[in-house]
């Protein structure tokens, strides 16, 4: 890899990390999905993981040890954005389509813990878990929705000023219009 | 301003959806509680408190005890404030201290594992409350 895209990744991952520390006083309220999407438009899947692996691990590390049950659900709920975004909506940059999928998104990591949960606990009902986390994930849906909605266009226009045709698809942002 | 109407619909949808959901986690009552203090190993402490109507569990224990809550971040600290949204987190009460990641506070009201949290059981007369130190594993 070069040192230029290591560069940019170190930045994507800080500016991640960074961030939700800022705003971890409002909960489930972060610019994480829409950043994460933007991410996604702009680097390739290899490097997608690559990000996503460095952010949960310092996550999980700052907050709890690196503690499987924390770990694994969170690698695995963020590696869907670039599987799905690369995958079933191919790479779309259409802003409704992306925002409607952060307000899945939002759904979706919030189960994503639940076996992790009743492993932890040894309580087998997901349904208490379900219920409890609705509310959060109702948070998580909406912020998703809206960052993506007003912050996708700018942000992706703002990667495509980087003027590195290395990048995924700088280029193409560059030659079309949002 | 297509975008401005699908912000407002979906912002007025959540608002519904959140008030909607906040008023369910919410359970209601009031007299007397015992309140039993586990550490997971031995009981350490065991209480008969008195509550009035819209008391917490919460609200109670903050009365009688010394509590070490979780700030946002889920570290330590005294200042046991209500969160913005939903419930306060113990991590201490008095001597017995938890750390979230490994262990935790169970709350169990007359032998039943409560899924709401401390700010969010309201208590009936009569009830025995078990806060249980339990042990995750890991560190």
């Amino acid at each position: 890899m070069e040192t230029r895209k290591m560069i940019m990744l170190a930045f994507a991952i800080s500016i991640l990390f960074v961030q939700e520390q800022i705003l971890v006083f409002l909960p489930n309220i972060q610019f994480t999905v829409v950043l994460l999407i933007v991410y996604s438009s702009v680097f390739s899947k290899k490097e997608m993981f690559v990000i996503i692996f460095v952010y949960v691990f310092l996550d999980s590390m700052y907050y709890g040890g690196l503690n499987p049950f924390y770990f694994i659900p969170m690698l695995l709920a963020w590696s869907l954005i670039p599987i799905v975004h690369h995958g079933l909506l191919k790479r779309t940059r259409n802003e409704y389509v992306l925002a409607v999928f952060a307000l899945m998104f939002g759904f979706v990591y919030g189960w994503m813990f639940i076996p992790f949960h009743m492993i932890q606990t040894s309580i087998m009902n997901p349904i208490p878990y379900l219920l409890s986390d609705l509310l959060f994930e109702v948070i998580m849906g909406t912020t998703g929705f809206l960052t993506v909605l007003w912050m996708y266009g700018p942000l992706v226009r703002l990667f495509s000023l980087v003027g590195d045709d290395h990048l995924y698809h700088a280029r193409s942002i560059r030659n079309s219009e949002l | 301003m297509k975008k401005v109407f699908v912000t407002i619909f979906v912002l007025a949808l959540a608002l519904v959806g959140f008030f909607v959901l906040r008023d369910q986690r919410v359970d209601h009552d009031a007299g007397q509680v015992r309140i039993v203090i586990h550490d997971g190993e031995y009981l350490v402490g065991e209480n008969s408190l008195s509550f009035s109507e819209g008391d917490s569990l919460f609200d109670i224990l903050k009365r009688e005890y010394s509590l070490l809550c979780a700030n946002a971040a889920y570290q330590p600290t005294e200042d046991c404030n209500e969160l913005l949204f939903g419930s306060p987190v113990i991590l201490g009460i008095d001597e017995v201290v938890t750390n979230w990641t490994s262990s935790y506070f169970a709350i169990y009201i007359n032998d039943e594992y409560s899924t709401l949290g401390v700010g969010n059981v309201y208590v009936e007369d009569g009830d025995m409350v078990r806060l249980q130190v339990q042990y995750l594993g890991g560190e």
